[in-house]
């Protein structure tokens, strides 16, 4: 079966995962700008950071025969820092009309401080402005629920947003409600550790139903697995779910939230090549 | 989405690694309880925290992992932004 990963940090993973996820039917992938285990000194290394996921990105993955995309931001770790972040958000523009960017992401909040409620809103409103797609990365352990809520609040603050252009991703059993009754697409990200697992994930499919939801790997520096999806498949398979409904959780969802964004194009794996 | 098998089918298959699970947060307490200085930590907070959460487990009836999701959250504070 084929699939999209629609999260996945690629710049921290090697050829041969690229590889590895195309073997299993990964067909596309997006790439979500996010923090590069250390705080970047200067708007250059945020521009450099663009270019790898707008020109080099797209070129690894097309070797081996996979369709990349990318979001840009400046992430909540590094949103500490107002001054850099609003000059990121000032040079985004820039990159906005390359081929493979779907908007804006992912942006969020990660402690839930004030800097970086000030900088979500500016990056919300950037989205507004320019109308682009946006993907919210929510807290990880305990700052998750409040977090979720607190972004969800912040949205609501700016009339000139839709639910319905926005992905909140990393929704576990305590938040997927939230995104999906305030008209939110959402994602489950699957670690191996601490986090959401492959099971857990076909819980709540089974639990909050499979419209406007989609999963993913993060494939990040951390303990993660690239081929999380694949294993995802494999859990609903067991379950004896059929195909059709694997499917539209793992390829129509993350297909039908990209095709939002007016520059996504696609070209279904069934009609490459000669 | 309905589940795809019955409650008997679900048990028989996940039997053995729920088993797992349970032996692993007991053998997890016990390495606690073997340290030095257990018994300065019975009043910590973390451990509060999961002696909570196994408590809830106890609960009857479906929505347990939302509830410890819950339990091991911070607090949200309704109009934090003033609206
Ligand atoms: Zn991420």
């Amino acid at each position: 079966m084929y699939f999209i990963d629609p999260h996945v940090h690629m710049v921290s993973r090697t050829t041969d995962d690229y590889e590895i996820m195309a073997r299993m039917g990964c067909t596309a992938i997006s790439e979500p700008a996010f923090w590069a285990g250390y705080d970047r000194g200067s708007v250059e290394g945020f521009r450099d950071y663009f270019r790898q996921l707008t020109d080099f990105e797209p070129k690894r993955a097309a070797a081996v025969g996979i369709q990349h995309y990318t979001w840009l931001c400046i992430n909540a770790k590094e949103a500490e820092n107002v001054e850099l972040s609003r000059e990121v958000i000032a040079m985004i523009p820039e990159f906005l009309d390359k081929p493979n960017v779907l908007g804006i992401g992912e942006i969020g909040l990660n402690k839930n401080t004030p800097n970086e409620c000030t900088i979500f809103r500016e990056h919300l409103e950037l989205a507004a402005k320019t109308d682009e797609l946006i993907l919210i990365h929510t807290p990880h352990l305990s700052d998750k629920y409040k977090g979720t809520r607190m972004i969800i609040d912040m949205i609501k603050e700016n009339s000139k947003i839709d639910p319905g252009r926005i992905l909140i991703d990393h929704v576990e059993e305590h938040t997927v409600k939230l995104a999906l009754d305030n008209g939110f697409w959402c994602g489950m990200t699957l670690y191996p550790t601490t986090k959401c697992t492959p099971a857990r994930a076909a819980d709540i499919i089974e639990m909050a139903g499979d419209e406007r939801i989609m999963a993913n790997s993060a494939g990040d520096w951390g303990p993660s697995k690239p081929t999380a999806v694949a294993d995802f498949i494999m859990e609903m398979r067991k379950r004896g779910l059929n195909e059709a409904k694997i499917k539209k959780v793992v390829y129509e969802n993350p297909l039908g939230f990209f095709s939002l964004s007016k520059r996504f194009q696609f070209t279904p794996p069934e009609q490459r090549g000669e | 989405m309905p589940t795809t098998r019955s409650a008997q089918e679900i048990l028989e298959q996940d039997f053995l690694n729920m088993r797992c699970l349970i032996l692993d947060l007991a053998a997890a307490l016990d390495r606690i309880d073997r340290a030095e200085g257990s018994e300065t930590i019975e009043n910590h907070e973390q451990m509060a925290l999961l002696q909570g959460g196994i408590d809830l487990l106890k609960q009857q009836g479906a929505g347990r992992a939302a509830q410890v999701q819950l339990h091991f959250s911070d607090q949200y504070e309704d109009g934090w932004n003033g609206k």
